[in-house]
């Protein structure tokens, strides 16, 4: 299946792109789905998006669907649109 | 509350506004017997000040360390090419006092730290957290959690800009938001000077409704916009119940 994510605020410069399509096994879930992002973007986005535990790092606000997710086990569908958002500060 | 009466200057300067359905001259003497801390007056604090200041708000307590530099100059609208090398905060009450003479000032030259937050939070009825670095804002969210006052939450990156209203004990906090120092947020980051302005008049959009009972607040969303896009997203928020902040607080 695929699914399209978008990065908003200090991730889209750790993903180095605004948006990517990504492959994944049928049922993944967004911990996983994170996982393989993690290892296509680097590790300082790795970092922005799991904490050393291998959970969803609790500062990344994730929308699928527009719609908050439901957790670490959140289970994708084909054809779902991701958005995550970093932490951002002002100035 | 007692509210303060208008003069008939404040009338004619303020007439288009108490035009306003649901605003009028109440929502007005409200705003004039109010006050609001505004941390930082830079690219986001610059416009939350200016709108208040010109909306009417009677008192500004605004924070603000260090010099107007030329890279300040892209978004900071209260500072002047005339006053690079100068007194940020200087420049600021000035400019706020040249728009509205009838506006009391309080101008402080240092940003917030943990020695000054407790005061300065406590001589206001609202905050703007417009702050550059975290720890500045988890600083102001914990005391104005500890007081029990609103703090309206602005921030910009790129082409985006972002803005919440905090309620201690009824919305999230900012440490329910992210429970964790950022740990790879920069001091200088990009961003386009129209985007500061349109987070901060947003800001102070939200404010003026959290003083004068004004529509609805961002109380519980984060309002997102993408302004490469003009894509406007409302994201529902939710209190963590182990946040260290304001998990203790009766929902």
């Amino acid at each position: 299946m695929r699914v399209k994510v978008h990065f908003y605020g200090q991730i889209r410069q750790k993903a180095g792109v605004e948006h990517t399509d990504i492959d994944l096994a049928e049922g993944t879930v967004l911990r996983l789905a994170f996982s393989a992002l993690a290892a296509r973007h680097g590790e300082e986005f790795g970092r922005m998006v799991l904490e050393p535990s291998g959970r969803v790092h609790p500062n990344l606000i994730c929308l699928v669907n527009d719609v908050p997710a439901t957790g670490d086990e959140h289970v994708l569908k084909d054809g779902d649109g991701v958005a995550l958002f970093s932490p951002v500060a002002g100035g | 509350m007692k509210l303060a009466h208008l003069t008939d200057e404040e009338r004619a300067v303020y007439e288009w506004q108490m035009w306003i359905v649901g605003f009028g001259e109440d929502g007005q003497r409200r705003l004039k017997s109010s006050s609001a801390l505004v941390s930082r007056c830079g690219g986001l604090g610059g416009p939350v000040c200016y709108n208040l200041a010109a909306a009417g708000i009677g008192r500004l307590v605004v924070a603000h360390g260090g010099v107007v530099k030329p890279s300040d100059l892209n978004r900071q609208i209260l500072m002047t090419h005339d006053g690079i090398g100068k007194s940020r905060i200087e420049s600021v009450a000035r400019r706020l006092r040249e728009l509205n003479p009838r506006l009391d000032v309080v101008a402080v030259p240092e940003n917030i730290t943990e020695a000054n937050v407790a005061g300065l939070v406590g001589q206001v009825d609202i905050v703007f957290d417009c702050a550059p670095l975290f720890p500045e804002r988890f600083g102001m969210n914990r005391e104005c959690v500890r007081q029990g006052k609103p703090m309206v939450e602005a921030a910009v990156f790129n082409l985006e800009a972002q803005v919440t209203t905090i309620l201690p004990g009824k919305t999230p906090c900012l440490a329910c938001l992210y429970p964790r120092t950022p740990e790879q947020w920069t001091r200088q980051f990009p961003v386009l000077g129209a985007v500061s302005a349109l987070a901060g008049a947003t800001a102070a959009l939200e404010g003026i409704k959290v003083l004068t009972g004004l529509g609805t607040t961002l109380a519980g969303t984060l309002l997102h916009v993408d302004t490469a896009t003009m894509e406007f997203r409302r994201i529902p928020i939710r209190r963590r119940p182990d946040c260290p902040v304001c998990g203790g607080l009766p929902t």
